[in-house]
């Protein structure tokens, strides 16, 4: 029982950070169609934004809102100045978010070279705790704490504020709110600026757990996309129940069989497309 | 959702008869040119010309395997790094725990290419559009961490060497002998293909990426075909992972990661989709382009990066698609 | 005056060139109704005027300015309230949501939000409330969105009664009323319905009719509609369009009185 709590929370920990990325990626593929290919790349940046920031500062809070800020800016640019001529042309949007990964990457390299860069745990969460007999860094609960706030506080933007309402009817009939007099082209850069804040500020909360290194863009695309699968494109909820799937069956099956974990998530990404092609909370889309 | 057709190259039936003699004479002069250019006094010397080139015949192999599923089917890819890579990584696992040499890898790899492609392919045609896209390179990706997880086998991320070539083929001393056998292989395949695509199978794909409800409506089986595309490309990327093999005699897993993607949708865009050609015209621009550069600076694939980024937003035709518009152009401006 | 004019206007859909010369009038202060064969090119006229289907050639005009070539919100912001065939309702929304994201101005006050309309006053299942105030006419700020609202849900209680549920839960009458209702929160000096009796119950069709009378009281419509019953009950103007062309616009005792038109275009004797 212990050991099954103990994973569980394993579990959530890495859930929750996929959940930050992909809930970016499928609330901007659900309003605007364009999946986000260098989404990934994003969530290193927040690592990067951060970890300059707590070098800087030494706070780790100024370090978190440092990463999520240039996360929101980074999407906010390249929804306005790559995604935005190319409206009207999905295949060359997709196209354009794909190369963008390689000019993110190497000006990561470029800038803070190819090696990881520690990035330490502040002092106030460090140590750890007993879990069921078992030690549990406190900064896992640091990330299950933050994930949990982020997922209501966009939860609560999505249904209570009436732009939060705007982007679930963008999701739903894109032309109807436009034929409503809202201009949809500022949501849009809205939307990529909220995604882009969520990934980088994952990436941001991961820093002081994983580093900063250039890997980070491409280890983090592939659960992102298996949970945006499984959980359904476009859908918030969704995404946030996948990212829990998925993270439990990475702490469970990795901690008994590691070589197959990610096999596992595979297995299930495949199975959901067999069964339900759109998702568990995902709408047909043709 | 619907998706963007890709701009159709030149498509043979709309061509005319000077058209179609102009097409043959193309390619033709270029191999001709090709299987002269060892014996030229300076240049047939340049082993370093030599092997740029070899290179370039393998990524012409690979751009236009990209190219039946871009730009004859309609289908958009992220994860075609994955056969390329499969057929690299089969060709140098045979050689090394089983000793089986490069034709016989030549002759297997495909059968393996073409399962995984039957399986991934019926998986992820459940999904469309840029969804297929993501889930295609959901695959490679699982598959690249497979290759650097599974390091006692592969050699992880620090990659591995093998001799997958014969040895009348291999090291600097052999580099003529090598470059015919990848300019053969390239031109066979390419042949090969263009008979296929001009075949009643090859304008089925045409009618599909054109209007995939009509080509439906007419009674096509337009998920047989689009998976039928699949394998194809997936079994010609393949023999190209092969022909790497044989030219590199060493492999690492990004091969299977996006960059190789990311580099055959290069080619294709710059040398425009729809025509066999037009890829294999990028697969040179690309190499090409990308050793001069890294020869001026160690970034040069951010250089490359941002030149697909530009090409994107503003030629979205391709040079070949270019070269379309202003042979349009130039009889009109004579005109007036 | 004319509050909306058409002056030759001519749409493509891809290459389909679908309207080919399309040039008519909407007098203000009155429901003036397209009609026409399937296929005559009504709807795509109204996606026209709202920008969702840009005219290439011809000229659109609203309160006399022009709005060829404005964006679609743009043309929403100068006031003209779109309701499409499909309803175009957000199905996954509450009926409260529904109406909050077409609140151009401002937002629903929060007491309603919270409290339902109830906060305003129910209006029950009564059609005519009497003691219901009556908006300003448009452009006039005496609409407030609370008396807007109000005098919305007096014309659509089940509204009020469905606050809270899924749009896409309500029955296809419903629907259309919150359709049509949501338009009317902004101070739209124009709406363009289409088919608003498209599969709908004869009873329910007749309570559309007398709605879109009370509403031309303050705002002009125009109005696409097939059922010819509905049409000419609530019509005072009548635009008949065929090929994608506007072939004739008069009043319904023209129309009756020529058999051809009635014939060519309509399809009733």
């Amino acid at each position: 029982m212990g050991l099954v709590a103990w994973l569980s929370l394993q579990g959530l920990t890495v859930g929750l950070l996929w959940f930050l990325i992909a809930s970016g990626l499928s609330l901007i593929f659900g309003l605007m169609n364009v999946l986000n290919f260098a989404h990934g790349a994003l969530y290193m940046l927040g690592t990067y934004g951060a970890l300059m920031v707590y070098l800087a500062t030494g706070s780790f809070i100024l370090a978190l809102i440092g990463g999520a800020l240039l996360g929101a800016v980074l999407g906010a640019l390249m929804e306005m100045v790559a995604i935005r001529p190319l409206y009207g042309r999905p295949l060359f949007q997709v196209l354009m978010t794909l190369g963008l990964i390689l000019v993110f990457d190497e000006a990561v390299e470029a800038i803070w070279g190819p090696y990881p860069i520690p990035f330490a745990v502040p002092a106030a969460l460090q140590g750890t705790l007993t879990v069921f007999d078992r030690p549990f860094p406190i900064y896992r609960i640091f990330i299950i704490v933050v994930g949990l706030l982020v997922w209501a506080g966009v939860q609560l933007f999505l249904s209570r504020t009436r732009l939060g309402v705007i982007v679930r009817a963008g999701v739903e009939n894109r032309e109807m709110v436009q034929a409503l007099g809202i201009n949809i082209r500022q949501v849009f850069t809205g939307v990529f600026a909220l995604g882009g804040a969520l990934a980088a500020l994952g990436g941001a909360v991961a820093g002081p757990f994983e580093g900063a290194h250039p890997a980070l863009a491409a280890e983090n695309l592939l659960p992102a996309f298996i949970v945006v699968v499984i959980g359904g494109l476009g859908s918030y909820t969704g995404s946030l129940l996948a990212a829990m799937l998925v993270g439990l069956v990475q702490a469970f099956v990795g901690y008994y069989m590691p070589e197959l974990a990610l096999a596992v998530n595979i297995a299930l990404m495949a199975t959901v497309l067999l069964l339900k092609p759109e998702g568990l909370l995902g709408e047909r889309r043709g | 959702m619907v998706l963007e057709k890709p701009r159709p190259g030149d498509v043979p039936e709309a061509a005319g008869r000077l058209r179609t003699f102009r097409q043959a004479a193309g390619p033709g002069a270029v191999i001709a040119l090709l299987g002269l250019l060892p014996f030229l006094p300076v240049l047939g010397q340049n082993r370093y010309l030599l092997s740029l080139l070899i290179g370039t015949f393998v990524f012409a192999v690979f751009a236009m395997s990209f190219d039946v599923l871009l730009g004859y089917t309609g289908i958009i890819s992220f994860g075609h790094a994955l056969f390329f890579g499969t057929g690299t990584y089969t060709a140098m696992l045979l050689a090394k725990y089983f000793a089986i040499g490069f034709w016989t890898a030549l002759a297997v790899t495909p059968i393996l290419a073409a399962a995984l492609a039957l399986v991934i392919g019926s998986l992820s045609l459940r999904v469309r559009g840029v969804y297929f896209a993501m889930v295609s390179m959901a695959f490679a990706e699982f598959v690249r961490l497979l290759a650097e997880k599974f390091s006692k086998i592969t050699g992880g991320s620090d990659g591995m060497s093998m001799q997958v070539v014969p040895d009348w083929a291999y090291g600097p001393r052999h580099r003529v002998e090598l470059y015919f056998l990848t300019l053969g292989l390239a031109v066979l395949i390419y042949l090969v293909l263009r008979r296929v695509l001009r075949s009643p199978f090859g304008r089925v794909l045409v009618a599909i990426r054109e209007n995939e409800q009509r080509a439906a409506a007419v009674g096509y089986n337009v998920f047989a075909f689009k998976l039928g595309s699949i394998v194809l490309s997936g079994v010609v990327a393949a023999l190209a992972g092969v022909m790497y093999a044989a030219t590199e005699n060493f492999v690492v897993p990004s091969v299977l990661g996006t960059e190789t993607t990311i580099s055959v949708l290069l080619m294709s865009i710059i040398g425009g989709v729809g025509t066999l050609g037009g890829p294999a015209l990028g697969a040179v621009i690309v190499r090409l382009t990308g050793t001069v550069l890294s020869s001026y600076t160690e970034r040069w694939r951010l250089v490359l990066g941002l030149l697909y980024a530009l090409i994107v937003l503003f030629l979205p035709g391709g040079l070949a698609g270019l070269a379309r518009t202003w042979r349009r152009k130039a009889p009109g401006r004579a005109a007036s | 005056m004319a509050l909306l004019e058409l002056e030759g206007v001519h749409t493509y859909i891809g290459e389909y060139h679908i309207l080919q010369g399309v040039s008519l009038a909407v007098p203000e202060g009155s429901i003036t109704v397209l009609l026409g064969r399937n296929g005559a090119g009504k709807t795509t006229t109204l996606r026209t005027v709202m920008g969702l289907t840009p005219a290439r050639r011809g000229r659109l005009l609203f309160q006399g300015e022009e709005i060829t070539s404005l964006p679609t919100h743009g043309v929403a912001r100068r006031g003209i309230g779109y309701v499409p065939e499909d309803r175009g309702i957000f199905g996954g929304l509450t009926v409260e949501e529904n109406l909050r994201v077409a609140v151009r101005r401002g937002d629903l006050p929060w007491q309603i939000r919270r409290r339902g309309p109830a906060g305003v006053k129910e209006p029950g299942g009564v059609k005519e409330p009497g003691g219901v105030k009556e908006p300003g006419g448009p452009g006039e700020p005496g609409g407030s969105l609370e008396a807007r609202l109000e005098w919305m849900l007096s014309l659509f209680p089940d509204l009020a009664k469905a606050w809270r549920r899924q749009a896409g839960t309500l029955s296809g009458g419903q629907q259309q009323m919150l359709a049509i209702g949501r338009v009317l929160l902004s101070d739209n000096a124009l709406l363009i319905i289409d088919e608003p009796s498209k599969g709908l119950a004869p009873v329910v069709v007749e309570h559309l009719g007398e709605a879109l009378r009370r509403i031309v009281a303050h705002t002009t419509v125009l109005l696409v509609e097939q059922n010819f019953g509905l049409a000419a009950a609530v019509g005072d103007g009548f635009v008949i369009m065929d090929d994608g062309r506007t072939v004739h616009q008069g009043a319904m005792s023209e129309i009756l009185a020529d058999p051809s038109l009635r014939q060519r275009y309509l399809g009733v004797a």
